[in-house]
């Protein structure tokens, strides 16, 4: 798996946070949104997002419902718990300072460009 | 929607065996491919299509449920300390008031059989928490809970033990035997009901009743000192070894890993009973000796029967649901 995979791969657990920190949403819709918001880029295996979501509910940052949907089977609602936005705060954190560096460190200096240096 | 239920039935290959968090999970990833397809109608596609697509969107079979498999079968740290503590708590409270003394193995007779007729504040104690948890987290069972269950089992023996003796059910044979009976049922039903759920639940109230139970009776002839500190590391193995299952989870590793500790347990144990004291049972068949063979034989016998009454559950569940087939075929 590339650097890039298993980032995107790590990335699913704080964007569902992050989304569920709206409104509680359940599997189906959370697949579209992740897709939908993030242009494709988050789209992976849909089934994988469910082992992420027992995990997180498991841990208590996220706690379920069922209930019925809109004249079809019944749906399991997940929203956030106060234990899962502070876990989303303290993520959201990381994330900014991880990007700052990583920022400073890779687009500094010399061969920071995205284009191939001269010569 | 044939390919819906073949993939639905290959994933349920991967889950646990409670029937509550299996149905959960496949009426969500149903819900989800149902959901998917739909959409995928919605674009023109037929029916059969719309499913396919849908389901190779949602990935591999077998990925996924071991995925989530993954997730619902280990137990935290939390859960696989509350589950070893009952043990910990009933080693203590059988012999903490007799480790300094002498009169330990008054406490460890106790245990075996009228387990409340003397009322040591420690072992009530120990038997209405116990109590308590059975009722506060009874009614959502998890694999932690198993342990206690079958402490609760275990004070069920000791009153029936105790009533046997004090002629609670009567003073004649019959009364005495339905008395007995009822016990073994209950314990049956209870464990039939375990080993449905999740079989290493099963075995893991089983050690509850059988290490510490047999080695209790086992030690009762052994000086006091000796027999507490031994009972003592029963209880701790007993405690580690269910903590380690419940936080492995995996079914198969998880009861080889209890039968182990159960086998640790039995060596030793019989060990101090033959040479520590008049065991009886075994060495009367060999004119009440200690030679080689009739060592091997009290070792052997011990092994076996304990491991049997350890994962007996487990054949018995096995039976019944056979004869259930069967019958309903």
């Amino acid at each position: 798996m590339s650097l890039f995979a298993q980032l995107r791969k790590g990335s699913t657990e704080i964007a569902i946070l992050r989304l569920l920190c709206e409104r509680p949403m359940y599997g189906y819709e959370i697949a579209q949104e992740l897709e939908r918001r993030s242009e494709g880029y988050l789209a992976a295996q849909e089934g994988l997002l469910y082992p992420t979501l027992h995990r997180l509910e498991k841990d208590g940052l996220l706690a379920a419902e069922w209930r019925p949907g809109e004249g079809g089977p019944r749906r399991k609602y997940y929203r956030l718990t106060a234990r899962g936005h502070q876990a989303l705060a303290a993520s959201l954190r990381e994330w900014r300072e991880f990007r700052e560096r990583l920022t400073t460190l890779l687009e500094g200096g010399p061969c920071g460009s995205a284009e191939p240096l001269p010569g | 929607m044939e390919a819906l239920n073949r993939y639905l039935a290959e994933l349920a290959t991967h889950l646990p065996r409670d029937p509550a968090l299996r149905e959960a999970v496949l009426a969500e990833v149903e819900g989800h491919l149902r959901e998917r397809a739909l959409a995928w109608q919605a674009q023109g596609l037929g029916e059969e299509e719309s499913m396919r697509r849908a389901i190779e969107q949602f990935g591999d079979a077998d990925e996924v449920g071991e995925a989530l498999a993954r997730v619902h079968r280990g137990g935290t740290w939390r859960q696989a300390l509350a589950g070893g503590l009952p043990h910990l708590l009933a080693g203590l409270a059988a012999t903490l008031p007799a480790l300094p003394l002498a009169w330990g193995g008054a406490y460890l007779a106790r245990l075996g059989s009228p387990l409340l007729a003397n009322w040591p504040p420690l072992e009530v104690a120990f038997g209405v928490l116990v109590i308590a948890v059975l009722a506060v987290w009874g009614r959502r069972p998890r694999l932690w809970t198993c342990s206690w269950v079958g402490y609760g089992l275990l004070l069920a023996l000791g009153l029936t033990m105790t009533g046997l003796s004090a002629g609670w059910f009567g003073p004649g044979l019959g009364h005495q035997l339905v008395a007995a009976m009822l016990w073994l049922v209950v314990a049956s039903l209870v464990y039939l009901w375990l080993a449905r759920r999740d079989r290493l639940g099963a075995v893991l109230a089983a050690l509850a009743l059988v290490p510490l139970l047999w080695t209790a009776l086992m030690l009762d002839e052994v000086q006091p000192p000796l027999a507490s500190y031994l009972f003592l590391a029963t209880a701790l193995l007993t405690a580690l070894a269910t903590a380690a299952a419940i936080r492995l989870g995996d079914e198969r590793r998880g009861i080889a890993l209890l039968a182990a500790a159960n086998a640790v347990i039995a060596l030793p144990v019989t060990s101090v009973a033959i040479f520590c004291s008049e065991y009886p049972a075994i060495l009367a068949g060999f004119g009440g000796r200690i030679t080689p063979a009739s060592v091997t034989v009290s070792m052997v016998l011990n092994l076996g029967a304990s491991t049997l009454l350890l994962v007996g559950p487990l054949w018995f569940h096995a039976v019944v649901s056979r004869l259930f087939r069967r019958r309903t075929a």
